[in-house]
């Protein structure tokens, strides 16, 4: 039966030039060891912090490896929490973060050192609703944890701004944010402003099992995971060289591809307008598209039913998408949504349409068609 | 008359229960073989992180569910999971707990069935385009002229029609039971034989929602006030009992009271905070009241066999219809511990089939 895959923000899948060119590296060893085969690893995994370097053009980065973007979030708010805990400064996290920098948050760092922003998805004014609920707090801000763009909505945050606005008043903040679902996705991504960042392998189209993690060179990051050598001492544990060399060679991928964010946007139109065209406008709402957003990200809501129902109507006809994060599969109502204010009623029949660069059109067509009998029914 | 299995044409599409243990894997494996087009669920009634301890040994846990994952994708079927708690919480949970306080011992798995399994899945079969619904019960239907009835799995040790008396007649031209003609040892076999992970996973104890005993939960859920006396019929005051929810009808044993002869269970009065006891006589009952009653045969007067617990003995009767929902029971010279809340569900004069059940309601002396 014929598949469309638009669960491209829960994994990218494995690209074709990763997969031809994994058999040919070296498969025995340990970076660590002094012999041939580990200085071959040990070769392969600092080529691919080159490369990420590079790529995100991040000269002024150390950049980390480690087991994916929940582990960095993981160690980012342990970092966090050693700065700020028994302090009276703050950390400012939105309500909207993924899951595993929400919850590490909550586990590190404490309750009086953490200020939780919401949002109103209603109000167009990204930038003005962030400087006015994080304003009240800027004399204790010591944190602003905030991602780049949101993975189940789409939302591009206008942060560079924002950060610029505050740190006029205040300019000791430090800023950490999820780029997971930027890169390769948004041209010419400018990451300067921030002191950390973080994302994970698999959402590029490398095996998952890697992540990395880009600090400030003035940032002396305390490590999460002890117990070896491994990047300069930060993250103890054999690299997954396999996973990282599979990184390099996407990156390798995306570089040679050039810009994507036209092909993304022209596909995205496509699919909006298609869903406009044959959908009666009663029966799905776009509640993010007056934002700017990532361009391989469709977020729809069908009133009046469950997104549960949905999903597994859709994947019977040949359609393969989620609600949203998938890291909160199952829950009724995705909490991002009630991070931007979406009301239950609405926040139940969500959508996450998200696809590959290399969609075509008659892929395209195929799920709408579906999703059109499904709503008619 | 005819009496034969009921085998629905191949290539439809059916829905497949899965609960994660070796029956409904197997019936789900025996539904692929036979060309069904097939998806398998779990159904996701409670939640056990919330209520539950983790080596709970019931259906629908989280590790049933991997289970039942696992199952699917060895037999090649789609698996899904439904979220039903609403349904389930409020259609078998609460049921079970204020027929408590009504001084019931009811069946909530009969209730499940009936809301959920039969219920709920259905209508999700329906919005998905699913005609057919299969479960791995015990039990098979059959067409006896022109109806369809429930009858008994052939494996009479582990028959469980008794639990699916309250399906409407309506759904079982729908209903698929692949396990009905089977024995539990070929279940057993089939499944290990195909590679299933659940082939030697014990069997899952009723209860579902409930970890420790019905009467700690019902002592939880009814915030402590469960505390009352025991008493003889002839009014006496036996004893004290800080649970009087921890008792059922016919229970001789843990009464912890002192009387120069055995004593029963014969009722519990929440209204009155007493549990009832006497001898074994007041237990013999010739006839009693069932009420919510669904019938298969076309309603009327009938003599049959009549079973009012799930592995009881069916002992004759004759059953009377007093209205479109209830029946007056009457006992043929054999007794059974009547416990009102309990199923009694009354079966042909072979012992076959199902010609309609309802709840016990109350005795007639």
């Amino acid at each position: 039966m014929k598949k469309v895959y638009l669960d491209a923000n829960s994994n990218y899948g494995l690209l074709e030039h990763v997969k031809e060119n994994l058999v040919n590296m070296p498969h025995i060893g340990n970076p660590q060891s002094i012999h041939f085969y580990g200085q071959a690893l040990k070769a392969i995994v600092e080529e691919t912090r080159e490369s990420v370097k590079n790529f995100i053009k991040a000269d002024d980065f150390n950049i980390y490896f480690c087991s994916g973007a929940t582990e960095a979030a993981n160690w980012l708010s342990y970092f966090v929490s050693r700065i700020l805990n028994s302090t009276n400064s703050l950390m400012i996290v939105s309500k909207v973060e993924h899951a595993c920098v929400i919850e590490s948050a909550r586990q590190f760092v404490n309750s009086n050192n953490r200020v939780e922003i919401t949002l109103d998805y209603r109000n167009s004014n990204l930038y003005e609703q962030m400087i006015e609920k994080i304003k009240p707090y800027l004399d204790r801000v010591k944190v602003i944890y905030w991602m780049h763009s949101n993975n189940e909505t789409g939302v591009i945050f206008p942060l560079k701004e924002v950060i610029s606005e505050l740190k006029q008043k205040k300019d000791d903040i430090l800023v950490i944010s999820d780029i997971v679902q930027s890169v390769c996705k948004l041209d010419n991504l400018d990451l300067s402003y921030l002191d950390c960042w973080f994302f994970s392998g698999h959402k590029i189209g490398a095996l998952p099992g890697v992540g990395v993690v880009g600090a400030k060179k003035k940032l002396n990051l305390h490590p999460f995971i002890v117990g070896g050598s491994q990047e300069q001492y930060k993250r103890g544990g054999t690299e997954n060289y396999q996973a990282i060399w599979s990184l390099n060679l996407a990156l390798d991928y995306w570089r040679k591809l050039g810009a994507v964010e036209a092909t993304y946007k022209a596909k995205k139109e496509i699919l909006k307008s298609q869903i406009m065209e044959k959908i009666p406008s009663d029966k799905v709402s776009f509640l993010f598209e007056h934002f700017d957003t990532i361009p391989n990200t469709l977020h729809l809501v069908v009133p009046g039913r469950k997104s549960s129902d949905l999903l597994v109507a859709l994947d019977i006809a040949g359609v393969c998408c989620s609600a949203g994060s998938t890291c909160y599969s199952g829950k009724p109502i995705p909490p991002t949504l009630e991070g931007f204010g979406v009301p239950n009623r609405l926040a139940e029949g969500a959508l996450r349409l998200s696809f590959r660069s290399d969609i075509i059109e008659e892929e395209i067509n195929f799920a709408v068609e579906k999703l059109r009998n499904i709503l008619s029914s | 008359m005819k009496v034969g299995n009921h085998i629905a044409t191949k290539a439809e599409r059916c829905v497949v229960a899965m609960s994660g243990g070796v029956d409904s894997s197997v019936a789900a494996l025996l539904l692929k073989q036979m060309g069904y087009d097939l998806i398998g669920v779990s159904l996701q009634v409670w939640d056990y992180s919330r209520h539950c301890s983790s080596t709970m040994k019931t259906c629908c846990s989280p590790k049933d569910f991997q289970d039942a994952r696992l199952v699917a994708h060895k037999v090649g079927i789609p698996f899904y999971v439904f979220d039903l708690e609403e349904e389930f919480e409020s259609k078998v949970v609460k049921k079970f707990i204020s027929n408590y306080q009504r001084g019931f011992t009811p069946s909530p798995c009969i209730d499940c069935n009936v809301f959920v399994k039969f219920g709920a899945l259905i209508d999700k079969a329906d919005q998905l385009g699913y005609p057919n619904v299969a479960t791995g019960h015990y039990a098979r239907v059959i067409r006896v002229e022109d109806r369809n009835f429930i009858a008994r799995g052939l494996d009479q040790s582990k028959d469980q029609s008794y639990f699916l008396y309250g399906l409407k007649p309506e759904l079982l031209d729908r209903v698929i039971f692949p396990l009905g003609t089977y024995r539990k040892e070929e279940v057993r076999v089939i499944a290990r034989e195909n590679g299933l992970v659940t082939h030697s996973k014990k069997d899952s104890q009723d209860l579902c929602f409930i970890s420790g005993s019905v009467g700690d939960f019902l002592k939880q859920n009814l915030n402590g006030n469960t505390s009352g006396v025991i008493k003889h019929v002839n009014g006496k005051t036996l004893g004290f009992t800080d649970n009087i929810y921890k008792f059922t009808v016919g229970q001789r044993k843990g009464l912890r009271v002192s009387y120069p002869t055995p004593l029963y269970v014969i009722g519990i009065l929440p209204d009155e905070k007493t549990v009832v006891v006497g001898e074994k006589s007041f237990l013999d009952v010739p006839s009693f009241i069932v009420t919510d009653w669904v019938w298969h045969a076309k309603p009327g007067s009938f003599s049959g066999l009549i079973q009012v617990r799930s592995r009881h003995k069916s002992i004759r009767c004759s059953v009377q219809e007093l209205d479109s929902t209830s029946v007056r029971v009457n006992l043929h010279g054999e007794f059974s511990i009547i416990t009102p809340g309990q199923a009694a569900v009354l079966y042909d004069e072979s012992n076959t089939y199902i010609l309609g059940g309802g709840v016990i309601n109350r005795w007639i002396q």
